[in-house]
């Protein structure tokens, strides 16, 4: 963990909520692995208070990307950070993704789930690239795929669905899932929603959700960020996530 | 000689910067981006006899400039926590307290009788944990049984002992006047305000309770006021606590009569926050030429 000053190189929209930033990140870079979050404070105004967690979309030698829907404050101000100016970082947080030895990889990722879903493809593909990826990719509409292109380079096989039906199949990305290959490996990351109707199928295969807190400090100091567990105690997304096997959650 | 050194009795203080109870987990966690000796003190979250799961999610929800927190003293109870931190504390850079919580005067006892012998300078009294029905709340909202409850640990203990108080009643002078009638080393205040915050389309509470703990520089200038009154009834020295931020906020609660200040929410945000203040602080007194930290404790002069 390290805090830095980091100055910002590009910050493109990409669709109508979905921007990209890019900044400069000091080597922390060398030291992230899918899964891990950073803890980012936009403003130097006491409003918005708090930092904000992000997953990360991608890096390169010296820089990382943040992929972040508009939604607030925090998001409202970061849309309109230019290039030099500057953000402060706290980073690597959290855990990351397990990669096992299965040899298939079964990624599903809804809306910005896709962030943290993006870096791990990227990772599988660079460090054991004889696995196989199948995405499954859902979004509310047709504007939320971005950077396609890329995205079909990187994986193996693409389902997409929108919820409005603009492209892909229509509905949710947990209708559209393929029959699981043995000796696979599930990694999800999207709304708890989405998490939630996952737990419940009938699926035999090692699962991994990576899950979307709300955040104070992100070093397990403050235990703002609890997540129930089956067993009805808690754990914390910051420290002890934001990856967890998906037999170890309770959803109500 | 260290400028911004304070002493209560005869502990001494590096720095009158204090991590508070509930924002700087056992101490360690965020060692890696900060130097501990930069807080004159570290308070650890509340313990409470038995491990405390916590509160229903969510548990926090930012609001202007501050927050609310629904945490309900999660901790891994005091056995646990003597297991984890007891050989930690051993050495360790800076001063430890331990924020101690209970549902009545014999779990105070029971916590302090077993951490007695741990390398702690002292206890922070949890008696205005807003979150839980338990949390000493109740024992706090009388000025009799705060007074018996720290009379009786008194008896147990050569150790620092201060009382925390709550900023959610109307008698918070006489609760810190039984404090120090009962022989209490020093009084933190304040802990959280209450507040709420509600979703508007579905009605409901947007944490896991109906209201919650409210902290950050939202609080600042209601804790401030509350320091000074307090600081007007007791002789024994104030903690101020409340949204303090910067060097300038800490600066402020001196003047209104704290000894020592505590940093919480800020913490989340500004890691280093401490040794910001501590900075600022230095270089304040040599700009007015002060040479001792206790030249600016209550000097506050009221209006032109």
């Amino acid at each position: 963990m390290r805090r830095i000053k980091s100055q910002i190189l590009s910050n493109k929209r990409l669709s109508k909520e979905l921007h990209l930033i890019t900044f400069t990140s000091e080597k922390i870079e060398e030291d992230l692995l899918p899964g891990n979050f950073l803890h980012i404070l936009v403003s130097s105004s006491l409003d918005p208070f708090l930092r904000r967690p992000f997953s990360i979309f991608d890096i390169s030698e010296g820089t990382i990307s943040v992929l972040y829907r508009v939604i607030g404050k925090g998001t409202g101000i970061m849309k309109d950070l230019c290039k030099g100016d500057e953000i402060d970082i706290i980073g690597p947080l959290g855990n990351s993704y397990p990669i096992d030895n299965s040899n298939n990889i079964y990624c599903i990722a809804g809306g910005t789930g896709i962030a943290s879903i993006h870096f791990l493809i990227e990772y599988i593909k660079q460090n054991h690239p004889t696995k196989q990826i199948t995405l499954c990719w859902g979004t509310k509409t047709i504007h939320e795929f971005i950077l396609m292109n890329e995205f079909r380079l990187i994986s193996d096989k693409i389902i997409f669905s929108t919820e409005d039906g603009s492209y892909g199949n229509e509905g949710l990305i947990t209708d559209f899932l393929p029959i699981f290959k043995d000796n696979s490996v599930i990694y999800a990351c999207g709304p708890d929603g989405m998490l939630h109707i996952l737990k419940k199928k009938p699926i035999d295969l090692p699962m991994f959700f990576s899950v979307e807190k709300r955040m104070a400090c992100g070093v397990g100091v403050c235990l703002g960020c609890a997540v129930k567990m089956n067993n009805d105690t808690y754990k914390y997304t910051c420290i002890d996530g934001p990856v967890f096997n998906a037999n170890e959650l309770k959803y109500e | 000689m260290n400028k911004l050194a304070i002493k209560i009795g005869n502990l001494t203080f590096n720095s009158p910067v204090i991590a508070a109870s509930g924002t700087f987990g056992f101490g360690l966690e965020y060692k890696e981006i900060l130097n501990l000796n930069d807080f004159g003190a570290i308070i650890t979250k509340g313990i409470t006899t038995k491990r405390r799961e916590g509160n229903p999610l969510p548990r926090i929800i930012e609001t202007p400039c501050g927050l609310i927190n629904s945490i309900g003293l999660a901790n891994p109870g005091v056995e646990e926590f003597i297991k984890q931190y007891g050989d930690i504390y051993k050495i360790f850079p800076t001063n430890v307290i331990v924020n101690v919580a209970g549902d009545n005067a014999n779990d105070f006892i029971n916590i302090i009788k077993r951490i007695e012998h741990l390398n702690v300078i002292g206890y922070e009294l949890n008696l205005s944990c807003p979150n839980v029905s338990d949390g000493g709340m109740i024992l706090s909202e009388d000025p009799n049984d705060v007074y018996i409850l720290i009379k009786t640990i008194r008896n147990i203990t050569n150790k620092l002992i201060i009382s925390k108080l709550t900023p959610n009643l109307c008698n918070t002078t006489e609760l810190a006047r039984a404090s120090e009638e009962a022989g209490c080393d020093a009084i933190s205040l304040v802990n959280t305000y209450l507040g709420m915050s509600i979703d508007i389309e579905t009605g409901y509470s947007r944490i896991g309770k109906d209201y919650g703990g409210y902290s950050g520089p939202a609080i600042k200038p209601m804790a401030l006021k509350l320091v000074y009154d307090v600081s007007n009834t007791v002789d024994i020295p104030i903690i101020g606590i409340g949204g303090i931020s910067s060097g300038s906020d800490a600066i402020e609660f001196l003047i209104a009569g704290a000894s020592l200040i505590q940093v919480g929410s800020i913490i989340f945000r500004n890691p280093q926050i401490a040794f910001e203040i501590n900075t600022f602080i230095e270089n304040y007194m040599d700009r007015k030429s002060i040479n001792n930290l206790n030249d600016i404790i209550g000097t506050f002069k009221g209006s032109i």
